[in-house]
């Protein structure tokens, strides 16, 4: 059953089509959020309000975009009202996600090095181009998914994609696709 | 040339990460990066980049901040599930209060309601008649009032008012009775 049909049977009175919908969605869309705030529990916090919001406003939804649009649209805007709200502090965690098994100590420091670098210059992005990034390379949606959820074009979404990484790369200069380390070629910045 | 044909390589490389060239345009693509070292090292650092950047996806918080993330979000469902219930109950009692209301509104209007204004305005009405007449002396509806209203001569012409209503100018009917004096 495709999400329109859930959203159907849910305007009908079927509640187990929203719980299927919430399986869904629960987690991608929590992992988005996660991906803009960086913290777990807002994370958390954010994506259920999303979806008690979902489950409010349901009745009212006109189909205009697909169910998941709306949905992320939701969850991008909370999570942007969250970031406003916050002021969050840029300081980096960096012990949230260990670093890939194998290399030895002073890549996996230099690969360390490099996230902090990478994410300090995503946050100096435009938040349309650091969010359009975000939904390209951890969501992996396609533009016409992106121009739905933040507005715009598809074309204005790959143009914004493709000046995000023409921006990173001039801020960090190249990386190493197999180490992830910053190549000394090349670096810029440091 | 050389200068603009990177440019556009350039573009090509970023789009070619989501597989968005038609192989006119990767052909033209792969034509330019064998000769083009730079651009060559362009596409292995736009690929680090982005290999970069996946690795640097938020990771997965664990099982059991999906099961707290579960219940809670069970429990403010069914919270939310419950609390329209009493909002649809709030609004049928207030919707039921209104139309007592209304029907008790429409029931006087209907049935002589007492009109404070319409009871006491005659008597302040009279009570100010009599003020102006103490002062001013007779008006001139006392006159029409003290008539002989059988006389024609009081009213000349070929009209005769016949004041009705016990004598009081609440209205009056004319007659015209020219045709019967012709007669």
């Amino acid at each position: 059953m495709n999400d329109a049909d859930l959203v159907r049977d849910f305007r009908n009175g079927n509640r187990e089509a929203f719980a299927e919908l919430v399986r869904r969605y629960s987690r991608p869309v929590t992992m988005t959020i996660l991906g803009i705030v960086r913290d777990n529990e807002a994370a958390k916090d954010i994506s259920q309000h999303v979806f008690l919001k979902a489950f409010e406003k349901l009745s009212g939804f006109m189909f205009a975009s697909s169910f998941k649009t709306w949905l992320y649209r939701i969850a991008i805007n909370s999570a942007r009202d969250h970031l406003r709200r916050r002021k969050r502090d840029f300081t980096v965690e960096l012990n949230e996600h260990e670093p890939e098994p194998g290399p030895s100590a002073s890549e996996r420091l230099e690969q360390l090095r490099m996230r902090s670098l990478l994410r300090a210059a995503m946050e100096e992005l435009p938040e349309k181009q650091r969010l359009t990034l975000q939904l390209r390379i951890y969501d992996e949606m396609d533009y016409k998914e992106i121009a739905g959820v933040l507005g715009g074009t598809e074309g204005s979404a790959r143009v914004n994609f493709f000046q995000a990484v023409k921006t990173l790369r001039k801020k960090i200069g190249g990386i190493d696709e197999k180490t992830y380390v910053r190549k000394s070629r090349g670096a810029a910045g440091s | 040339m050389k200068k603009l044909m990177c440019a556009r390589a350039e573009e090509l490389l970023v789009r070619d990460l989501d597989a968005g060239l038609t192989d006119t345009e990767r052909a033209l693509l792969e034509t330019h990066l064998t000769g083009c070292a730079a651009c060559a090292e362009l596409r292995q650092e736009i690929s680090g980049l982005i290999a970069a950047l996946k690795t640097d996806s938020p990771a997965d918080p664990g099982e059991e901040y999906w099961h707290r993330y579960d219940l809670s979000l069970e429990a403010g469902l069914r919270e939310k599930e419950i609390n329209p219930g009493v909002w649809v109950l709030r609004w049928k009692l207030a919707a039921a209060a209104l139309c007592v209301v209304l029907v008790v509104l429409a029931a006087r209007e209907f049935t002589g309601r007492p009109d404070r204004d319409a009871q006491t305005l005659p008597a302040r009405a009279l009570a100010l008649v009599e003020d102006l007449r103490e002062i001013y002396g007779p008006v001139e509806e006392d006159r029409y009032l003290s008539m002989d209203i059988g006389n024609d001569a009081a009213f000349p012409g070929d009209f005769r008012i016949a004041f009705l209503n016990d004598g009081f100018t609440n209205w009056f009917e004319v007659e015209d009775e020219s045709d019967n004096l012709l007669l």
